[in-house]
């Protein structure tokens, strides 16, 4: 029921992390191929593929994704069986990412006409784990997109083996009053007996 | 002979002298025996050019660590003496192994201070490291690299580029 409630709301933000997870040979894809992070401070263990960092974090993949948050901790194993001959190494996939502190995570998209959609989900904490292959938003989890927001009180999960959504505690979806404009959902006639 | 006359020569040996240590791979794990590892005694600091040296695995004897720089110098301790495996380098390029020996992770940076028997490296000022085989990069301002550890911790804004997908990539289904 959820899902078929918030499909058409949040189509586009669905869309985007359906993007995310299928790595087609296309122009975008080679884009996601490229992660850059940035901040004040890092503690890299670079044998073990784990990376701390902290202070006015970024975590952005060009024209795909931009996440901003106080802390990051990521995981991203070497893949020991891979050589060097590979120019993508399987094994270097991230196993798990854990932002937290103001979390803001933009998600990009191509619209109609050239423009952007652009998704902004914010929270506390965002978690990712590749076992799962959930993400997990907590903190007064909120997704905006450009019809309206939806608001959790717990977690809102996405769950990107089955793409859907679900939530973890209540929530609420606000839309946008604007998207009622021109349509005939509420200007249709009706069978009811004509007032005299 | 003028003292000016015989450091030159003294110079160019311990130069010569670092550079077999590079070639040969002196040096044992935690307690590096080339001769550039121990600074040399007196209160003049002579500057190797072109110093390196290479950490083995005092078990299994293979290549750790290969610290090369253009330019080294011991540090100068306050008593006048100078302070044992304390080198202020310029130039570094320092390169890591795996346990195949194949080359892992290389740092440059164009000033700092190595500690070769704890394998340590560090500067308040920039440096970049990378990996070939995944292709990723880092660079920013003051490190600290401890090397028996593996660890790199940065202080100062830090750039890393990864060449990675954030998630794992699916078969797309029919």
């Amino acid at each position: 029921m959820i899902r078929r409630v918030l499909a058409p709301l949040f189509g586009p933000f669905l869309a985007s992390v359906l993007a995310l997870s299928l790595g087609s040979g296309s122009a975008q894809a080679q884009q996601q191929d490229k992660i850059l992070l940035s901040a004040t401070n890092c503690v890299l263990e670079l044998e073990k593929g784990v990376y701390h960092l902290w202070d006015h974090v970024r975590v952005e993949s060009p024209g795909v994704l931009l996440i901003t948050c106080d802390d990051l901790r990521a995981s991203l194993p070497q893949d020991k069986a891979s050589g060097a001959a590979s120019p993508l190494p399987t094994g270097g996939k991230l196993q798990s990412l854990i932002a937290s502190g103001g979390v803001a995570i933009e998600l990009y998209q191509p619209g109609a006409n050239g423009s952007t959609n652009v998704v902004r989900a914010f929270g506390k904490q965002a978690e990712y784990g590749s076992q799962e292959e959930i993400l997990i938003l907590t903190g007064e989890p909120r997704i905006e997109t450009a019809s309206g927001s939806m608001i959790g009180t717990e977690a809102l999960i996405y769950d990107l083996k089955s793409r859907t959504m679900r939530n973890r505690g209540s929530y609420r979806i606000e839309l946008r009053s604007d998207i009622l404009k021109g349509s005939t959902l509420f200007n249709r006639g009706t069978n009811a007996p004509k007032s005299r | 002979m003028s003292l000016s006359r015989l450091r030159s020569p003294l110079v160019s040996l311990l130069g010569l002298l670092a550079h077999g240590a590079l070639a040969e791979g002196a040096g044992t794990n935690g307690a590096p025996g080339a001769l550039p590892a121990t600074a040399p005694s007196g209160a003049a600091a002579a500057t190797i050019r072109q110093w390196g040296i290479s950490l083995r695995d005092s078990v299994t004897g293979r290549l750790q660590l290969r610290f090369s720089s253009t330019e080294a110098t011991p540090v100068a301790s306050g008593k006048g003496g100078l302070v044992p495996a304390l080198w202020d380098v310029t130039g570094l390029r320092l390169e890591s192994f795996r346990p195949d020996e194949t080359s892992d992770f290389i740092i440059e940076s164009p000033s700092c201070r190595v500690n070769v028997a704890q394998h340590d490296v560090g500067s308040p000022g920039t440096f970049t490291a990378r990996r070939e085989t995944d292709g990723i990069a880092v660079n920013g301002r003051g490190f600290q690299f401890e090397g028996a550890e593996r660890r790199l911790t940065v202080t100062n804004s830090v750039h890393i580029e990864l060449r990675t997908r954030l998630f794992q990539p699916k078969t797309a289904t029919p």
